[in-house]
């Protein structure tokens, strides 16, 4: 007998507690998803921050997700064949595996979800579109930006690259690339995957810093990156020789220039990409055309303009 | 009649869990009794359920494995590669299977002819397979051109899906395997009482080989589907399973003392871990609360059975 | 713990270094040792809540979660203008909370330490993000970076910390009677419980501990890495049980201690630092780490100590009707 009631009133109490869910609400006009590639990164906080943004001005219902393993392609598709499920109207996705994500978005094409990405490309399946930064030629310019005003064109360089197989990581080295080989005096010294995580880029900055004595600039293709070898370079109390670049213009990137400790960074807008993202499968679905391709430009920030980018964030 | 009885017997009090979850959920969103939502679930949990019926043999002989998930990663690439190379669909399937039987050979024999811990044994075997998956490629995924492959993972049978079918198919299997032959009947003995079973005069060395072989081939089947689902291979992908392997076999009521547990009970367990992901994402809760939820759902569950238990 | 036992542990550490040594002239460079010391300490400190946690026969695969918790929540108040005094003792409260959780469900409701962490895991986690709603607390006072990244005589205070923790708990599970009573649960609970230690209240004082260290490494790695996120630890669990385990304390419970942990914790730098300075490719690293713990091991059970089964897997509760 007592054992029932225990099993009752514990059954009781999850009940309660589950009661208090945001589930979804009537009579908004259509219901997306929102899946981006991991919680681990502000960059995809923002991302979502955005599309509700997004969602306010449009009167959508927009849930966001995020797989609980990041960058796990297989968690998304499991997200996106719930949507299907749920009959969602759209959704949108940022693939964490540009071709992985391909048995999902072709679910959701025989299930009838249309699919806009975002940020990063899907490389398959029937999609609206893609919003999202021209990744290469950003890098490119960023890096381009950094050795010609910070290094003087020449020195040498490590470079800290992304989640190995990402296209995003792809992308961003491809155009890091590019840009130091138009530079003859600059040395790579070495090229290593910090994963776009500020606690790998604060180790692996360590290491690096133990093998080679001189170093002139560290880039690196994402924000969270820099600043971990930013901390690891001042630990070390070489941040007045080693100069750093980073990628994405998140908030503590943007503070970290305005104190001079980062050199500069291309300014990403996440929420802007998502606002266009969910705006382009709003359009398809109000039956409008929507271009293929919507390029969200990432102008490199350096102190002489970070100014702006200050006040954005003080709001 | 006494056959159904027999089954009624062996269904463990994790039933009652799992009945009582699928009440709470229907009743707090609808939307989850859905025949959509329902099949979604089945899908979803068929990867962990061919992982997780190796688990249960090798709990209930009083072992432990933490490198089955790193070994789906690996059955995954493998079969990728060779795929990627232009080699059939028979030739992939087939080559990741042996990966499979061949590390749960190797692992074996650590365990029974070296007497390593499986504990420590699997754990240095998940890293070794981790390597393995990353350097290969680089850490990068591997692509294959369209093929046959690809039904494994998205193909429709009947209208059911694949990935179903053959998690249906090897838990008969399993089933079979573990409470119809000498083998399975070893296998708990193994776990209730080791020396006894040797004074009995069974090779107990070849049974845990066997497991471990057994164990080995499902959790690369399981990396297969895998792979078929995510139309490449990912050497990461698996990581993490193994734990979702273990508790689904916990909270089906096969404990780590072995001997006591069965295939139903983990059958129950894949789906309420499935089931609490599926549940909590329909009713709206991002991912940071699904996370709590999970772990108080997870203790109240436990709670609840270890009281039965006794 | 036995003398040879750490003897042997250290000759393993020593060859180790020396072959480094040998092939990496980089290695034996003060600074590069220094180094090595110092990123060991983190582990050092996790391994030791972790060794009282194994030598009873348990395991806690929270301490990452926990970790995360803990500096997550005192960093949202330190951020928000409070003292560091006070985000410390927040810090650690957090671990200690969680860790009496572990360890109340594991001696009163008899819940398998392995599913009871598991649990905490996932909802310490879960709280982390949820309190941080997916920002990066970053950038904090002086006096309390002082903590990770400061010195003292010249020696980082991570090594000081860790080395304090250390000699704490070595007298406490050497010189005192709870010591010897942790040792007792390990070897066999049943007969300690009917000799009358209090086996209830150890294991919650165990695992209460654990909480509380993995709070104390979360705030050196805090303070060392100037940021605090949730998604700090995922790999603390398996590393510490790996520092624990190579330090020669069996998974049995009941014989093993921290100095041996201590140096299963410098092994693994040493491996990894020595990968890092060999040039081995981030990729393999796993690989060689996973392939040295084997060897390490087949060398362990050819001078015959490791044996058996671990006890963890065992069910606590071998009472009432099971034989």
């Amino acid at each position: 007998m007592g054992k029932k009631v225990l099993f009752v009133a514990l059954m009781l109490c999850v009940f309660v507690g589950l009661w208090n869910h945001d589930g979804w609400a009537a009579a908004k006009q259509y219901r997306m998803v929102f899946i981006v590639k991991s919680m681990d990164n502000p960059f995809w906080n923002m991302m979502l921050e955005g599309a509700q943004s997004a969602a306010k001005d449009l009167n959508l219902e927009i849930k966001g997700l995020a797989p609980i393993k990041p960058n796990n392609v297989e968690e998304q598709i499991r997200m996106m064949e719930d949507a299907i499920t749920q009959k969602m109207d759209a959704i949108v996705v940022v693939p964490a595996d540009s071709k992985g994500i391909v048995p999902g978005i072709e679910k959701a094409n025989r299930g009838g979800v249309p699919v806009m990405t975002s940020n990063t490309r899907a490389f398959g399946g029937q999609f609206i579109s893609f919003a999202g930064a021209p990744n290469e030629e950003a890098a490119y310019i960023v890096t381009k930006k950094f050795i010609q005003q910070f290094l003087n064109g020449k020195g040498n360089v490590i470079i800290l690259e992304g989640v190995p197989g990402a296209q995003t990581s792809i992308d961003r080295k491809a155009g890091t690339d590019r840009a130091t080989k138009e530079f003859p005096n600059i040395k790579v010294l070495a090229s290593q995957t910090a994963k776009f995580s500020r606690v790998e880029g604060m180790r692996v900055m360590e290491n690096l810093l133990q093998r080679f004595p001189a170093i002139d600039g560290v880039i690196c293709n994402n924000d969270e990156m820099a600043l971990g070898a930013i901390e690891a370079i001042d630990a070390a109390k070489r941040l007045k020789d080693i100069k750093v670049a980073g990628f994405d213009g998140n908030n503590d990137a943007i503070k970290s220039i305005s104190e001079g400790r980062l050199m500069v960074t291309g300014a990403q807008r996440p929420d802007a990409q998502a606002y266009w993202s969910v705006l382009g499968a709003y359009m398809y679905l109000e039956g409008y055309p929507v271009p293929t391709d919507i390029y969200v430009p990432c102008p490199p920030v350096d102190k002489s303009n970070v100014a702006e980018y200050l006040k954005r964030i003080k709001k | 009649m006494s056959d159904v009885k027999v089954l009624l017997k062996r269904c463990p009090n994790v039933i009652f869990l799992f009945a009582g979850l699928v009440v709470l959920f229907a009743v707090i969103c609808p939307p989850f009794l859905s025949l959509g939502n329902l099949a979604n679930l089945v899908l979803q949990g068929s990867v962990l359920l061919i992982v997780s019926l190796g688990m249960t043999l090798i709990m209930l002989g009083n072992m432990i494995d933490l490198s089955v998930g790193c070994l789906m990663s690996l059955s995954g690439m493998v079969a990728a590669m060779i795929l990627a190379k232009g080699g059939g669909t028979f030739s992939a399937i087939l080559f990741g299977i042996l990966i499979g039987l061949a590390s749960g050979l190797f692992v074996g024999l650590l365990v029974a002819k070296l007497h390593f811990p499986s504990f420590i044994a699997t754990f240095g075997m998940m890293g070794i397979f981790e390597g393995i998956s990353l350097f290969s490629n680089e850490g990068s995924s591997v692509y294959w051109p369209k093929s046959a492959f690809n039904f494994v993972g998205s193909g429709m049978l009947f209208q059911v899906p694949f990935p179903i079918w053959v998690a249906a198919a090897l838990f008969i299997v399993v089933y079979v395997l573990l409470y119809r032959t000498p083998f399975g009947a070893n296998t708990y003995a193994l776990g209730g009482h080791e020396e006894g079973l040797r004074l009995a005069g069974v090779n107990v060395r070849r049974q845990k080989v066997l497991i471990f072989m057994t164990s080995g081939m499902l959790a690369s089947m399981a990396g297969l589907v895998l792979a078929s689902r995510i139309a490449s291979g990912h050497p990461t992908v698996g990581i993490g399973y193994e734990f979702e392997a273990i508790a689904s076999c916990v909270i089906g009521g096969t404990t780590f003392f072995g001997g006591r547990g069965g295939i139903m009970g983990t059958l129950f367990g894949v789906l309420i871990i499935t089931l609490l992901r599926n549940g909590l994402n329909l009713m709206g809760y991002s991912t940071p609360y699904q996370y709590c939820a999970i772990g108080i759902i997870l203790v109240v569950g436990i709670t609840l059975n270890s009281i039965y238990q006794r | 713990m036995s003398q040879s036992k750490v003897i042997s542990r250290l000759i393993l550490l020593l060859g180790l270094s020396l072959l480094l040594s040998l092939v990496s002239p980089s290695f034996t460079r003060f600074d590069n040792l220094v180094n090595v010391v110092r990123q060991a300490a983190i582990l050092n400190i996790l391994g030791i809540g972790m060794t009282l946690v194994i030598l009873t026969g348990g395991i806690d695969l929270s301490n990452g979660a926990v970790l995360a918790l803990s500096s997550c929540v005192s960093a949202i108040y330190m951020k928000s203008g409070g003292s560091f005094g006070v985000g410390i003792l927040i810090a650690l409260a957090i671990g200690l909370a969680c860790g009496l959780i572990n360890g109340w469900m594991v001696a009163r409701i008899f819940v398998p330490p392995f599913v009871i962490t598991y649990a905490m895991m996932f909802f310490a986690r879960g709280l982390a993000y949820i309190a941080l709603k997916g920002q990066i607390m970053y950038g904090f006072s002086k006096e309390f970076r002082f903590l990770g990244a400061g010195h003292l005589f010249g020696i980082p205070t991570p090594i000081l910390l860790s080395g304090a923790a250390l000699l704490v708990f070595y007298f406490f599970l050497k010189y005192t009677p709870f010591g010897a009573d942790i040792y007792a649960l390990g070897s066999d609970e049943e007969s300690s419980r009917l000799s009358g230690v209090k086996t209830g209240r150890r294991l919650i004082l165990v695992y209460a501990l654990s909480g509380f260290l993995s709070a104390f490494a979360g705030v050196v790695y805090t303070s060392r890495l100037n940021a605090a996120e949730p998604v700090i630890g995922e790999s603390f669990p398996l590393d510490a049980i790996a520092a624990v385990v190579i330090g020669g304390t069996a998974l049995e419970g009941g014989q093993g201690g921290m100095v041996g942990t201590m140096i299963g914790a410098l092994i693994i730098t040493v491996i990894i630092n020595g990968m890092n300075l060999l040039r081995v490719p981030s990729l393999l690293q796993s690989f060689i780490l996973g392939s040295v713990i084997l060897i390490m091991i087949a060398s362990q059970y050819f001078s015959g100590r490791l044996k058996g089964l671990p006890s963890f897997l065992k069910p606590l509760a071998m009472k009432g009707g099971e034989t």
